[in-house]
């Protein structure tokens, strides 16, 4: 796994260096043979402060451990040389080499209470077990984050983001891949344009989820919060508990509106995009899905598979997810 | 729609007499379609009081006081239920929130704008979807991207391209929509969604040629 990204971010880097005319450093990488990390530095850390890091190209694995020390481990070529140091509050570590900027991988262990943040451009990133403020920003590389509370801010362009067990603030933004969420708690917003937005095991504070060309899925619980999806050309599916407590508003311009619940209060109108609200339970939570083009699913969670089955198309064409419901399980709601 | 729907912003706007007022309550409790034509009038109404104040770039009262005029009577003129959500939305649509932010980058000689023209049904205003400002602002932040195009990587600006391409094709068929539908609420409030995610897009990818500069 860690050579195929590897190999992703050096032929990025690579039709980079070339266009700009700098030298490949990423095929001096790729000929680099085996050998034992060439960084190897240990230094203690405090309660407050935070840790930066910049790296142009490569793989940065961030790892929780038990003891209040930064380990910072490397590989890279020998013109590369990295340095951690520490300025006040900030313990940043970047690699500095004579010519064009290279591809460094870092494995680094934290204590779990330290902020990460990471900064590149063709990066994949991977933290674990942190508990605290985490920031990835990169423009190529998926960004994967285990753990994770308090503000955690993932921003890529070509990259899937793929969050597991965080909680806090969770801003998720991404251009052209999809974005999962798993068993993920607090205020979410997760935004992309091309790909798919699926939350599964959730225990969303509120939610914000938008795409232009992707599905959404939802499945979890849901608390008093506003959860709004929107995509132009995908479907919904929204996975509620049986006892879920929500005031729901869906509009669809091209697709239709299906529901396993029985709807109170179902204000329908005809014709499309004419919004129809109806209520679950209480009411307590606030729930918009607003798709374009698609379908909108409510479902009840276990009735269905919400698990991927296929990619979506990047040519302005959509392959809908099914959420149907199982041969003999009657739609509840069918658009009028 | 039923007598009552295009009663709805009489009673908003405290218009009815006390029967009517009663007599239109007690018709609420049973119909929820009027209750949602309420709740979406109300929607517009407070979304446009939130808005800045700004001079829409097409004034309908012209258009609307000639046709008073040709028609020689005296009457009384009431916006049906469309024309006033129409009209509403309209409003918000060329005041978008997004584009007060582009207004302070140097203005630039406007793009040619666009318009939807909807001219099938004589009683519904044609709803004119142009925004010189967004214009304005797409094009300057075009501008900016190409100057900074030899920073980016050859496959970052191809997923960029794909990437505006698909909110291009959403811009396109929203306003299709429109000029079909153009008394739906969604549309607007849908169109204008597409328009600034194309502006934070632009925004962005701006900035990350500068970053990599």
């Amino acid at each position: 796994m860690r050579m195929t990204r590897f190999a992703f971010v050096v032929s990025g880097y690579m039709l980079a260096t070339v266009t700009l005319g700098a030298s490949p450093a990423a095929a001096q990488a790729e000929r680099r043979p085996s050998r034992p990390p060439a960084t190897d530095q240990t230094v203690p850390v405090q309660k407050g402060q935070r840790l930066q890091i910049q790296n142009f190209a490569g793989e940065v694995v961030v790892k929780a451990w038990n003891k209040d020390e930064l380990r910072v481990v490397a590989d890279h070529d020998s013109r590369a040389k990295v340095d951690v140091r520490t300025a006040g509050v900030e313990i940043s570590v970047s690699a500095s080499r004579s010519g064009a900027p290279g591809s460094v991988d870092y494995t680094i262990s934290v204590p779990a209470w330290l902020p990460v943040r990471v900064n590149g451009t063709y990066n994949f990133v991977s933290i674990e077990g942190t508990q605290s403020d985490v920031s990835v920003e990169t423009t190529r590389g998926d960004v994967t984050l285990k753990g994770g509370s308090g503000v955690v801010s993932l921003k890529s362009i070509e990259g899937e983001i793929i969050v597991e067990d965080a909680r806090g603030k969770l801003k998720l933004d991404t251009v052209n891949e999809g974005i999962r969420i798993r068993g993920a708690t607090g205020d979410i917003t997760a935004t992309t344009i091309n790909g798919d937005i699926r939350m599964l095991g959730m225990k969303a504070a509120s939610l914000e989820a938008t795409t232009v060309n992707g599905d959404i899925i939802y499945e979890g619980a849901v608390a008093d919060g506003f959860y709004r999806c929107s995509t132009h050309n995908g479907d919904i599916t929204l996975a509620l508990p049986e006892n879920a407590s929500a005031s729901v508003s869906v509009r669809t311009y091209q697709g239709d509106m299906r529901s396993s619940f029985p709807l109170a209060g179902d204000a329908s109108e005809g014709g499309r995009g004419r919004r129809r609200r109806f209520t679950l339970g209480n009411g307590a939570a606030q729930i918009e899905m607003e798709s374009f083009g698609g379908d909108v699913r409510i479902r009840k969670i276990g009735e269905v598979s919400l698990e991927p089955k296929r990619k979506v198309k990047h040519d302005g064409e959509h392959a809908h997810a099914d959420a149907s419901l199982p041969a003999g399980v009657p739609d509840l709601c069918p658009t009028p | 729609m039923d007598q009552w729907t295009d009663r709805l912003s009489e009673y908003l706007d405290n218009e009815l007499d006390a029967g009517e007022r009663r007599e239109l309550e007690a018709h609420l409790t049973a119909c929820a379609s009027c209750r949602t034509t309420l709740d979406e009038l109300r929607d517009v109404t407070s979304r446009a009081k939130a808005m800045n104040d700004r001079q829409p770039d097409m004034d309908l009262w012209p258009g609307i006081e000639q046709r008073i005029a040709a028609a020689g009577g005296s009457r009384r003129y009431s916006f049906s239920l469309p024309q006033l959500a129409a009209a509403g939305i309209a409003l918000m649509v060329l005041s978008g929130g997004a584009v007060w932010m582009l207004r302070q980058q140097a203005i630039q000689p406007a793009a040619p704008a666009t318009q939807a023209t909807v001219v099938d049904n004589p009683s519904v205003v044609p709803v004119n979807l142009a925004d010189a400002s967004y214009d304005e602002a797409v094009a300057d932040l075009q501008r900016t991207l190409e100057v900074g195009r030899a920073r980016l990587d050859p496959e970052t600006i191809k997923v960029l391209e794909a990437s505006l391409a698909s909110i291009d094709q959403a811009i396109d068929q929203s306003q299709r929509a429109l000029a079909a539908d153009p008394a739906n609420t969604y549309l607007y409030g849908h169109l204008a969604a597409a328009r600034q995610r194309k502006l934070a897009l632009l925004r962005r990818v701006s900035a990350l040629a500068d970053i990599e500069g």
